[in-house]
């Protein structure tokens, strides 16, 4: 039946149907094919942020639990040896040896120390500065053995675990003694288990830190003139130069930097009391100014079909339009103080990012005119960033501290020939930490 | 650029060629989902949802066949889902005989111009309709109707019978009209 002359023209008739369809039509296709696609990296993003911050926190947790904890107890032990040893350096470390001696062969655990041992730990590193209250302090610790009747202060028994709980301050105290201080005036054999158990809950203290951090960042960026040629037809060749101002034929673009703003939430760790780690999320947003002429309606067919474009005159000046960037990143950094005593510190570190949003101007070849382009540049971006921070206010709770800032992206814009302008950066910030 | 080429640019996701996909066959298309359906709005919805699949799927697009042609099977999946799920259509997808109509062999000169006899065979009942299209447009064969449908093949074969007949008569009585005598005949 199909071979029937009725069903080949019915056919042949219908192969020329055609009608233009309106234009709200591809305006909803459009909305519909970018909107899952948007969704679907969103959440790849987010699943991906989310596996990667669980594994660093495990592996931090991990190793704050067993390496940093042993390097730190390593550490302390050092610097526990280090005062006896700067003592018996001196000449008048003499006497504070005949005093510790005489200490010793006393054997009585109960005894009050004299004024001269006073004198010896205020000689010692971690005595000197200290007012006499917290030295008395001290010693009012080393005579605990009196609250806890028949019971050895030396030994690991729960007694003494909540014991150095409850007086917390004279616990950080006894564990900045010299150990030789320690065990010759408390006239006891060295108890090399009750030392690490202190330590341990010192350092354990100070690992486990974490504060959370809302960042604020604003300053000037740099787009350079990827935006102004991100489709394959556009003829940047024509400008090896990189410039900010290119010229597409016989147009001069003029092209300056303009407002960038970041905003983040980052939790930052102690790594060790100079080295801190931070990562959260990030949005940013990167602005570049273009002057352009009037924006003009033209109209552009395709297979019969009309439609509007608007576009910006090249050559003009009288207006102005903003390429935008917008992007949601991971900033991940470590932060050095090089100096205890100066609250500065110093930042740097990666922050790998998605440009969500961006727009830009780009070139009509053969034309005086530049036509936005959404999206216009790659989307993947690899910034690094520098910075240092200042604290120029805390309290208990909270610190402020405030800096200058730069970042540059590793990616390029545009991954064509000649493209090697990158989105950069710098302003200062301020930096809000909750303890 | 042609098919390939503009196939290839859509996979990377770049929105000009995706918009001048669209513009290279979104007439065309409009074209066959206005015969399955019933108002240029309904033709509009199914051609809108059948570009989203267009973009969705166009990976699986191997290039051995012509793209038109891939794009056009995805239209008239997507106008029959539609059929399916509207409810002003299922009532009349039953495929039911309620409405039996003579059977002719006939096979006139088809005269008319595409917009004219797409108006007859979309004034056919929608099963009928959509029938008449699968088979005598699109080509397909009756058992291979009766997958699409759910409907056995005898089914499809008797009801694109019927639909033929139908169309058979109205295209006649169009024809006529069309003549200069035939107006007498109409009261004119």
């Amino acid at each position: 039946m199909h071979d029937q002359e009725f069903e080949r023209s019915v056919q042949q008739k219908m192969q020329e149907l055609s009608f233009t369809p309106s234009p709200p039509v591809w305006e909803e296709v459009e909305a519909k094919i970018r909107a899952p696609r948007k969704k679907r990296r969103i959440v790849l993003w987010l699943a991906f942020l989310g596996v990667g911050m669980g594994v660093t926190g495990v592996l931090w947790l991990y190793n704050a639990g067993n390496t940093s904890v042993n390097e730190s107890l390593n550490t302390r032990q050092k610097e526990i040896n280090r005062p006896a040893d700067a003592i018996t350096s001196k000449k008048e470390s003499n006497r504070a040896n005949q005093i510790e001696t005489s200490a010793a062969k006393t054997n009585d655990p109960g005894r009050q120390p004299s004024n001269q041992e006073f004198q010896v730990g205020e000689n010692s590193k971690y005595m000197r500065g200290k007012s006499s209250s917290d030295l008395s302090n001290k010693i009012a610790f080393l005579n605990i053995e009196p609250a806890i009747p028949n019971t050895d202060i030396f030994s690991e028994s729960a007694g003494l675990e909540s014991t150095i709980e409850k007086n917390d301050k004279s616990f950080e105290a006894i564990s900045s003694l010299p150990a030789e201080r320690f065990y010759s005036i408390g006239n006891r054999q060295p108890d090399s288990a009750l030392f690490k158990t202190v330590a341990i809950k010192k350092v354990e203290k100070q690992l486990t830190r974490l504060a959370w951090i809302v960042q604020l960042r604003y300053g000037r960026s740099w787009a350079g003139a990827d935006g102004m040629q991100g489709a394959a037809s556009l003829n940047f060749a024509a400008d090896p130069s990189p410039s900010n101002n290119p010229v597409f034929g016989n147009v001069q673009a003029n092209i300056t930097g303009g407002p960038f703003l970041s905003a983040g939430v980052l939790l930052k760790k102690n790594i060790s009391s100079r080295l801190k780690g931070s990562a959260g999320l990030q949005y940013a947003l990167y602005t570049q100014k273009v002057a352009v002429g009037r924006k003009v309606l033209v109209s552009a067919s395709s297979n019969a079909n009309f439609r509007a474009i608007e576009l910006y005159e090249a050559n003009g000046g009288q207006g102005s339009y903003h390429n935008k960037f917008q992007m949601i990143s991971v900033p991940l950094a470590l932060e050095l103080k090089p100096v205890r005593s100066i609250p500065l510190s110093v930042q740097a570190g990666v922050a790998p990012g998605y440009l969500v949003r961006n727009k830009a101007l780009q070139y009509l070849p053969g034309t005086t005119y530049f036509r936005e382009v959404v999206p216009a540049v790659q989307r993947w971006q690899l910034p690094v960033h520098a910075g240092l921070q200042y604290r120029i206010g805390a309290t208990k709770n909270w610190e402020l501290l405030a800096g200058p800032f730069a970042s540059y992206h590793i990616t390029p814009m545009a991954n064509r020939k000649y493209n090697d302008r990158h989105l950069a950066s710098f302003g200062a910030g301020i930096q809000l930490q909750v303890k | 650029m042609d098919d390939h080429q503009l196939v290839a640019e859509c996979l990377k996701h770049r929105p000009a060629a995706q918009r001048m996909l669209y513009d290279r066959f979104a007439g065309p298309m409009l074209g066959v989902c206005y015969r399955y359906t019933k108002s240029m709005g309904d033709a509009e919805d199914v051609l809108q949802e059948g570009f989203v699949k267009v973009y969705r799927y166009l990976s699986q697009y191997k290039g051995s066949g012509e793209l038109g042609a891939w794009i056009r099977r995805i239209m008239v999946t997507t106008a029959l889902n539609y059929l399916k799920k509207h409810v002003r259509y299922q009532s009349e997808l039953a495929f039911e005989s309620d409405h039996l109509h003579p059977v002719s062999t006939d096979d006139p000169q088809v005269s008319l111009q595409a917009k004219e006899l797409a108006e007859l065979i979309r004034q056919l009942p929608v099963g009928y309709q959509t029938i008449f299209n699968l088979h005598a447009v699109e080509g397909y064969t009756h058992v291979e109707i009766g997958q699409m449908l759910g409907i056995h093949e005898g089914t499809s074969r008797s009801q694109y019978a019927r639909a033929r007949a139908l169309l058979i008569t109205w295209i006649e009585k169009k024809m006529l009209d069309h003549k200069p005598g035939s107006y007498a005949r109409s009261g004119i």
